[in-house]
C-alpha cells in the first residue's frame, strides 16, 4: 500500500514538472532566417566524371584540369578538357541563395551557356556538380568538382 | 488413454492443420500474384533505315484482386540515335476496349511507386541496364495507357500493344527490349507484376556508315556512337572474344590517324605512353583507351575530325591487329564522327 502511494506521488511530481516546463512562455524573436548566398569563388578540380551516366573518372587523366571562379564573377580555365565552355569569361548563378544553374558567358559573347548545377556538401566537403554537352548533344557529361585547397 | 497422450495427439493434429493451411496459403498467394503476362513480341527482323519498324507486344492481364486507378505501363529499349521518344506511336487494342487506344510518354515528374525515387526510365536502366546488348548507347522510353482502368478479380484481359518507330539513318544491329508493368506495382521487385522480353538481333539496313553492332562483341568497340571532336571517346580492344595475334602481348598500344575536314591527317601510333591502352582487369585480355580527340591528336581549333582509322599494336609494334574482311584482306578499324 505504501509502495503504491509512493509511486503515485512520483508520477504526480513528474507530471507537474513537465507541465511547468511545457508552460514556459515562448517569446518569438523578430529575427527571420535568411538563406545565405552561395559562393563558388576559388579554384576547382575534377574528382568524378561521367559520360552518359557511365563513370569514366579512372579511364582518363582529369587531374590537371582547373577552373578558377573569381569573386568578381570572372572565370579562367587551365589545362582544358571538354567542358561547358572552351574559353575564359564570366559566370553567374541563376539564384545565389538556391542555385540550380550556372551561366557561363565567354569573353566577346553576350549569350550565356547554361549548365545544370548541384551544390552538395559530401563528407564535409563542398562539391559542384555540372552537367553539360560539349560535343554531340546526344552525349551528356557530368563533372563533380572539389575546391583545390593547396 | 492418459492426459499426456491426448495432448500429444491434439498437438500433432494441430501441426498437420497448420502445415495444410501454410501450403494452401502459399498456393493461394501463387494464384493471387500471377497476373501479368507478355506472351510474345512480333516484328519483322529487318527494316530499311529511316522507315517505320513495327513491334507488337501480345499481353494477358489476369488480375487476382480488384484494382482501381491503374494504368498499363510499357518500357521500350532502343538505340539512342533513333530519338524514339519523338518518333514513336504507341497504341493498343484489347478485349475490354472498343477501338484503338493510345499510350503516351510518362511525365518525368511521375515516379514509379517502388522505384526508389528514380524516374521510370532511370529505374528501368538501373534494373535491367541495356539488356543483352554490348554497347550502352541505348535508352529506355516508358509509356502508359492514356486510359485509367479498374479491374476485378478473375477477369481475363488480352491486349496487343503496337509500337511504331521511325528508325534512324544508321546501319545497326540491336536487341530491343520490351517491358510490361502497371502503375499500381511501379517497378517493384516482383516478377509477377512485370515481364521483360528482348528481340533477337534486329537489323537496320541500307543506311549510313558501317554497321554499329549492339548484338555481338568484336575485337574493337568505340563509344559514344555519336560524337564530335569535343566528346570524350573510349576505344576498346576486346582480345577475349577469340584467338588473335596479340594474345601473348604484355602491352597493347593504340595506333590511329585522325582525318579532318580540310584534308589534314594527324597520327598517334604506339608505342608511346599516351597510346598505351589500359588493361581492364588482371585476368582478361580487354584493353581500353579513353581520350579527348582534339588534345590527343593535337587538332587545331578550326578543323573538325571526320574519321579515325585505327588498329592495335603489341609493345614493339611488330604485330598489328586490324579488321579482316570476308576475303581475308585487312584494313584499319574505322570510327566516323557522326552527330545526329
Amino acid at each position: 500500500m505504501k509502495k503504491s502511494l509512493y509511486k503515485q506521488f512520483v508520477l504526480l511530481l513528474i507530471s507537474l514538472t513537465s507541465m511547468v516546463v511545457s508552460c514556459e512562455v515562448f517569446e518569438p524573436e523578430d529575427k527571420v532566417y535568411v538563406e545565405s548566398e552561395k559562393t563558388i569563388a576559388g579554384s576547382w578540380k575534377i574528382v568524378e566524371a561521367y559520360r552518359n551516366d557511365v563513370d569514366i573518372t579512372d579511364l582518363m587523366d582529369f587531374s590537371e584540369f582547373r577552373i578558377k571562379f573569381d569573386s568578381n564573377n570572372s572565370y579562367t580555365i587551365e589545362n582544358y578538357l571538354p567542358f561547358v565552355v572552351s574559353n575564359n569569361g564570366s559566370w553567374n548563378l541563376d539564384d545565389p541563395q538556391y542555385p540550380f544553374k550556372i551561366l557561363f558567358t565567354v569573353e566577346g559573347s553576350t549569350e550565356p551557356l547554361v549548365s545544370d548545377l548541384n551544390f552538395p556538401i559530401v563528407n564535409g566537403t563542398r562539391q559542384i556538380g555540372l552537367t553539360f554537352s560539349p560535343g554531340c548533344p546526344s552525349n551528356q557529361y557530368t563533372y563533380v568538382l572539389e575546391e583545390v585547397t593547396n | 488413454m492418459d492426459v499426456k497422450d491426448t495432448f500429444m495427439k491434439l498437438y500433432i493434429k494441430k501441426n498437420r492443420i497448420t502445415s495444410i493451411v501454410k501450403l494452401f496459403s502459399i498456393f493461394l498467394l501463387f494464384l493471387l500474384t500471377q497476373c501479368l503476362y507478355l506472351d510474345s513480341v512480333d516484328y519483322e527482323p529487318t527494316v530499311k533505315a529511316g522507315e517505320v519498324a513495327t513491334f507488337t507486344m501480345n499481353i494477358r492481364v489476369e488480375p487476382a484482386e480488384n484494382s482501381s486507378d491503374v494504368r498499363l505501363v510499357i518500357g521500350y529499349l532502343v538505340p539512342k540515335s533513333w530519338n524514339a521518344a519523338n518518333n514513336t506511336e504507341v497504341t493498343y487494342t484489347s478485349n475490354i476496349d472498343e477501338g484503338t487506344k493510345k499510350m503516351s510518354l510518362i511525365p518525368e515528374d511521375n515516379l514509379p511507386r517502388n522505384g526508389n525515387g528514380l524516374t521510370w526510365k532511370d529505374g528501368l536502366k538501373n534494373k535491367y541496364g541495356f539488356g543483352p546488348n554490348v554497347l550502352d548507347d541505348m535508352e529506355w522510353i516508358v509509356y502508359w495507357s492514356d486510359q485509367v482502368y479498374s479491374v476485378t478479380n478473375g477477369e481475363k484481359l488480352t491486349a496487343a500493344v503496337s509500337l511504331k518507330t521511325k528508325t534512324g539513318s544508321d546501319n545497326l544491329r540491336a536487341k530491343l527490349g520490351f517491358f510490361l508493368n502497371h502503375t499500381n506495382d511501379g517497378l517493384s521487385s516482383s516478377t509477377d507484376h512485370s515481364k521483360i522480353m528482348y528481340t533477337d538481333c534486329f537489323e537496320v539496313i541500307e543506311g549510313e556508315g558501317s554497321v554499329i553492332d549492339f548484338c555481338e562483341l568484336h575485337y574493337n568497340s568505340a563509344q559514344p556512337i555519336n560524337a564530335t571532336k569535343d566528346d570524350i571517346l573510349t576505344i576498346k580492344f576486346q582480345g577475349d572474344i577469340g584467338e588473335n595475334i596479340l594474345d601473348n602481348a604484355d602491352e597493347v598500344y593504340f595506333c590511329g590517324t585522325a582525318y579532318t575536314d580540310n584534308g589534314n591527317s594527324y597520327t598517334v601510333c604506339g608505342p608511346e605512353p599516351k597510346a598505351q591502352m589500359r588493361k581492364e582487369n588482371e585476368f582478361g585480355h580487354t584493353y581500353s583507351l579513353t581520350f579527348w580527340p582534339v588534345g590527343f591528336f593535337g587538332i587545331p581549333d578550326d578543323e573538325a575530325i571526320i574519321r579515325i582509322d585505327y588498329s592495335f599494336l603489341n609493345e614493339d609494334g611488330s604485330l598489328e591487329l586490324q579488321q579482316t574482311a570476308d576475303d581475308g584482306s585487312e584494313s584499319p578499324f574505322l570510327y566516323e564522327f557522326i552527330c545526329k
